[in-house]
């Protein structure tokens, strides 16, 4: 396995939000983390990007190297990180923020452009970050991560689809699975049942700050199972999974 | 990938300006200010006669080495707590070393035969590495550097070191007030003495090397902390960083010339709209505008004479510039929130 998690925890204050968490992954593929608000989705993915200020133990290795321990630049090659919401607070282009990617490591010119090119960003790039929509934001910082980090790296994304419409998704989609083809591993934290349905390989279901299921996606994202850990009744539409979240009022509740 | 490189947009195509023009302009208001400064005096427009020569020389120097020092301390400062707004003052080392100036100066008219110019100088530093520390102490949450508290701590200490100062000034002898109300308010002196300058000179120099080399960091402590992280930038040893060299220069040039406000605040933001937003260039325009500003400010100062009592404290002429400019970047950034 190229990413292996051993009894992970996590804490905020003295407050557990991560238990002993073991998991592992291969390259090469994309991997949804789910669960519902407060599960310990994100604190997950934040503590093994190594970008959790706080208190943590376990370990985190990443082929065969403890990434916690590893330095600064040769993990910033290894591995990528998309938080939640990005902050740029300078006024930057979108182009200058992708080229972040090279603050430690060095990147070429050309691996920024490439970024640029895969996220469909080539009309956007001169403009000032601040007046872009937030899911063109989220594509400029996810350019970033993609020129950061080496093919072959593991990329890490907490929520990315977000503040995007159906034609980002899509596009950010296709660009996250030929990534993935290419030989990364993709972790993705994602709130979208149906998307992570679509999108992964395998899925990892957090609950109560402790994994509750992993394993292939048809394995995990079982209808039945589904509905009672999300509370949300969910039917398959051809290979389709569906959460059925606006449910009609019938005959007698009018 | 050449030709995709050849005509993407222009990094810079934000900008108000092209960046050959941009650097010209530093350049001409650099040479501006500088010629300006030396052709005034007291006795008006004319250029100095090798009598008077040393005294502009020296003021000029001594401008421009606070005044790029402040606007390199901005830079830093700006990037460490993240806020266009955050100025050298902000740390509240300016008013920590007026205190203690204005504490060494009430011993002196009480008597101490421990103070002497030198020892003034030795009190404006320890007084502005003092508020250092204690905005350091209180700005840390677990162990590590907080901007927000930070920022808050500064605007606190600054505050009461302020009002102790003025009650050090009511307890002096009214016949020397004169001199320390002269340098609160800000002095640029044609004849520094050595020391001051030398040491503002080689802090500004190590800084800015410093700095230059870690402009790729700070673009990236722009971003959120878990971001920076994952860039591979140590945030927190660099804001430690950042605090230390930012006061070192602050207290420099409040040694050198005395608190002189807005020039720190002003200069980055006119260096942003120059060249944009990249420390790379900021960490060396910044600096140059703030030469050009303080330079400026005290030509304008000469100018433009008060009846009866002199000329206009410094201060309080980068104060008139500076704080229009301050309230025009709040209210754009308030327009951008909104």
């Amino acid at each position: 396995m190229s990413l292996v998690i051993d009894g992970l925890s996590v804490w905020h204050g003295e407050h557990r939000v991560v238990n002993a968490v073991r998991a592992g992954a291969d390259g090469g593929r994309i991997v949804a983390v789910i669960g519902r608000n407060g599960s310990g989705k994100s604190s997950l993915v934040r503590a093994i990007a190594c970008v959790h200020g706080g208190r943590w133990s376990g370990s985190v290795q990443w082929k065969g190297r403890s990434l916690p321990t590893m330095a600064a630049a040769d993990r910033a090659r290894s591995v990528a990180y998309v938080a939640q919401r990005p902050i740029v607070a300078a006024d930057f282009t979108a182009r200058e923020v992708v080229e972040l990617a090279g603050s430690v490591v060095l990147r070429s010119a050309e691996q920024v452009e490439r970024a640029i090119d895969a996220l469909g960003l080539g009309d956007l790039a001169g403009r000032p970050f601040a007046s872009l929509s937030g899911g063109e934001q989220q594509r400029v910082v996810l350019a970033r991560a993609l020129a950061q980090h080496d093919l072959g790296g593991l990329l890490i994304l907490d929520e990315p689809f977000n503040a995007m419409d159906l034609a980002e998704q899509h596009r950010v989609a296709g660009a996250l699975q030929c990534l993935a083809a290419a030989g990364s591993l993709v972790l993705v934290v994602l709130h979208d049942l149906a998307l992570a349905d679509a999108l992964a390989h395998e899925v990892w279901w957090m609950e109560q700050g402790v994994l509750r299921a992993s394993g292939s996606r048809d394995d995990v994202l079982d209808a039945p199972s589904l509905a009672a850990g999300f509370g949300v009744a969910f039917e398959r539409v051809g290979a389709n999974l569906r959460p059925i979240v606006a449910p009609r009022c019938g005959p007698e509740a009018g | 990938m050449n030709g995709a490189v050849t005509s993407r947009p222009r990094a810079d195509a934000g900008r108000s300006i092209a960046r050959p023009a941009a650097w010209t302009v530093v350049v001409g208001l650099v040479c501006g200010a500088v010629v300006l400064r030396f052709m005034l005096g007291a006795s008006g427009w004319s250029w100095p006669g090798a009598e008077v020569m040393d005294l502009r020389v020296g003021a000029v120097a001594s401008a421009a080495l606070a005044g790029a020092s402040l606007g390199l301390s901005g830079v830093l400062l700006q990037a460490l707590l993240r806020n266009p707004l955050a100025s050298p003052f902000v740390l509240g080392l300016s008013s920590g070393a007026g205190l203690a100036v204005s504490m060494a100066a009430l011993a002196a008219s009480w008597g101490a035969s421990w103070v002497t110019a030198d020892g003034g100088m030795a009190a404006a530093s320890i007084g502005a590495a003092l508020a250092l520390l204690v905005v350091v102490a209180a700005g840390r949450r677990h162990g590590v550097i907080d901007p927000v508290t930070l920022l808050l701590a500064g605007v606190v200490v600054a505050s009461v070191a302020g009002a102790a100062t003025v009650l050090v000034q009511y307890l002096m002898p009214p016949s020397s007030r004169g001199d320390l109300m002269a340098w609160a308010m800000g002095r640029i002196p044609e004849l520094p003495e050595r020391l001051p300058l030398v040491m503002a000179a080689a802090s500004l120099i190590g800084v800015g090397a410093w700095s230059l080399a870690r402009a790729r960091w700070l673009d990236a402590a722009c971003t959120a902390d878990d971001e920076a992280a994952s860039l591979g930038v140590d945030l927190p040893g660099l804001r430690w960083r950042l605090v230390l060299l930012s006061g070192l220069l602050a207290g420099t040039s409040v040694v050198l010339c005395g608190p002189i406000a807005f020039v720190g605040f002003v200069a980055p933001h006119l260096a942003r709209l120059l060249l944009g937003a990249r420390h790379g260039a900021l960490v060396v325009v910044a600096p140059a505008l703030g030469a050009a500003l303080l330079i400026g400010a005290d030509a304008l100062r000469l100018a433009v004479p008060l009846p009866g009592t002199g000329r206009l404290p410094v201060a309080v002429v980068t104060a008139m510039l500076g704080g229009p400019v301050f309230l025009w970047v709040l209210r754009r950034r308030g327009g951008a929130r909104t």
